[in-house]
Parts: structure tokens; sequence; C-alpha cells
């Protein structure tokens, strides 16, 4: 199993163990990163891809690599696997956009953001997570 | 075209070809995750043409945008609209699921609806009432010739019925069917 595979089951004990412990926005940061390392781990080891072969795919004829590495490279992985999911099947694929970027965005607010996260929102995000990694592992990692 | 405008353009564009549907959207930009809210939520859980429409517009969307998002959410989302930055609510009334056994009925419209069109020629509007240029209340009738169901015709599914029309003559909750 490669390393990040591995993060990817630590985070996920670690999001089930911060929820069960009332900590619920560090859950849901561990949910979100359960998934971000997944779509890495994928990359790397069954696509073959690289970081920098990553960075070199997107068209940034328009976008300074500052940028990217500033706001974007979450983003691009994202839409990476979104394209790829699209070619494979649109359902997973619409499902796998709309519940990462939901992730994405309550991840933001769970670690930057004046706002309270509460038990619901934890549990969604588990939920979410799990259901990210599921279509990763049977539409494109399994196969 | 900036994202913003895009996102608009693609909701015109929705609406026309799913005009039975309201859309809200809001944008986030601590996520730069542009969330287009669709109802009702089975339309958004269940039409195929909308599904693959869905997915031609994230596409595109992220082949012009690739740090951004659209995320197309409904009833089952973390999120629920607060802020909208542009709606275009349901124009028509369609995607029956209901049957209507009396010959005559009163609806009130739901605020979904600001719009009512019906160029169906087998109903006829019997009366209107407006309020601030929106219908609230509609009497319509099928007309005699016809044999056709409600059930092809109109989808009162999303209706709210106040409780003082809930009694009118020929009006009866009890008569509508859920289809199978």
């Amino acid at each position: 199993m490669s390393f990040l595979n591995s993060k990817s089951t630590l985070s996920e004990k670690a999001a089930n163990y911060l929820h069960s412990s009332h900590l619920y926005a560090p859950s849901i940061h561990c949910s979100y990163y359960r998934c971000y390392q997944k779509m890495l781990h994928i990359a790397y080891t069954k696509l073959g891809e690289t970081e920098n072969q990553l960075i070199k795919k997107k068209n940034l004829s328009n976008l300074s690599k500052k940028k990217y590495e500033k706001e974007g490279s979450h983003q691009f992985l994202i839409n990476y696997f979104v394209k790829l999911l699209m070619k494979i099947d649109k359902n997973s694929a619409i499902k796998f956009n709309t519940k990462m970027n939901e992730l994405r965005t309550i991840r933001i607010k769970a670690d930057y953001q004046e706002i309270e996260i509460n038990e619901s929102e934890s549990n969604s995000s588990i939920q979410r997570a799990t259901e990210i990694t599921d279509i990763l592992t049977t539409q494109i990692e399994n196969k | 075209m900036k994202s913003k405008q895009y996102i608009i353009s693609a909701i015109d564009n929705m609406s026309d070809v799913f005009p039975q549907s309201t859309y809200s959207y809001e944008f986030y930009s601590s996520s730069n995750t542009h969330f287009i809210d669709v109802q009702p939520f089975e339309f958004y859980l269940e039409n195929n043409d909308f599904q693959m429409f869905q997915s031609s517009i994230i596409l595109e969307f992220i082949e012009k945008f690739p740090l951004e998002s659209v995320c197309f959410i409904s009833d089952d989302s973390i999120f629920k609209i607060k802020e909208p930055i542009y709606v275009k609510k349901a124009s028509i009334i369609s995607d029956c699921n209901l049957t209507l056994e009396s010959e005559l009925f009163e609806i009130a419209l739901s605020e979904n609806y600001v719009d009512l069109t019906l160029d169906y020629s087998d109903i006829e509007i019997l009366n209107s009432k407006a309020v601030n240029n929106r219908i609230e209340q509609i009497t319509l009738s099928k007309k005699p010739s016809s044999h056709s169901n409600f059930l092809n015709l109109i989808d009162i599914s999303n209706f709210s019925v106040p409780a003082e029309h809930q009694n009118v003559k020929n009006f009866d909750p009890n008569d509508l069917n859920m289809a199978a």
C-alpha cells in the first residue's frame, strides 16, 4: 500500500475519532484530506502522474504558477478527476463533482472561518467522504 | 467571459431547456465555487436529460475556468442558498405526477411559480387572481370535449393550498391521486 493511501485511511479513522469526540471542525478537515490523499494516491500510482506532469497538463497560459500554487492546486486536481470520470461514467462524475466541492467548501469554512461547525455538518462530511472515495475506488482504482 | 457571467448565461440556457425548474445561484468566494440550487428536488435527482445537460456545463466550465468549480445542489445538500446573486424561477408547470378527477379545480400557486403558462388546448382558465403581477390563485377547467387526464398536463405537486381555499367547491385534495 502506498504511503498516501495509508494516510487516506488514517485520515478516515481520525475523522471518525474526532467526530465521536465532538471535535467537529477538525473532523471535517480530516474527511476532506481523506479524499484529497486518495486522489493523489490514484493519480500517482494508478494513473502514473507526477506532480510536475499534473501542473504541465493544466493550461497555465493565462494563470501564473504562483496563483496556481496559492489557490488552485486542490481545485485543479478535483477538476482533473471530474474530467476523467466524465469519460467513464457521467453520473458518477456529477456526483463526485457535487460532493467533493461541497466538502472542499465546508472544509474551508471549518478551518478558516469565524463560524460554528455542528455535529450534522461533521457527520455529513464523513458520509460524503465515504461516497467520494467509493466512486474513486470503484470507477478508477479497481478498474 | 468572466465566470459569474458564464454561470448566469448557463442558467438562462438551462431555464430555456428546462423551464419547469427554479435555479438559484450563489458564489462562495472562499472556495471559488459557484453553487446552483435546482428545484424541485425530484427533477434534480431523476431527470436524465438534465443530468446530461449538467455534465456538459460542468465540463465546459472547468475547461474555461480550471481553478474554479460549478456545483449543482438541491435539497440533499449541506448548503442552502442564502444570498443568491441570480434566480431564475420556473415559468411553466409540467412533469405531472398527479391525477385530478374533478372537472374543475382551484389552486394557489407556490412561491416558485411567478409566471403560469398554459397553452394546452384542452384546458381553459376560468379566472385568476393576481397580486403584485404574480398569479396567486387560478381556476382551471377541462373543456367538455376533452378526454385527457390532468396527469399529463399539470404538476400541482408543488402547490401550496392555503387553508381558506381548501374547502372551495370542486377543489378537494382528496380528488388528487398519486400516480403509480
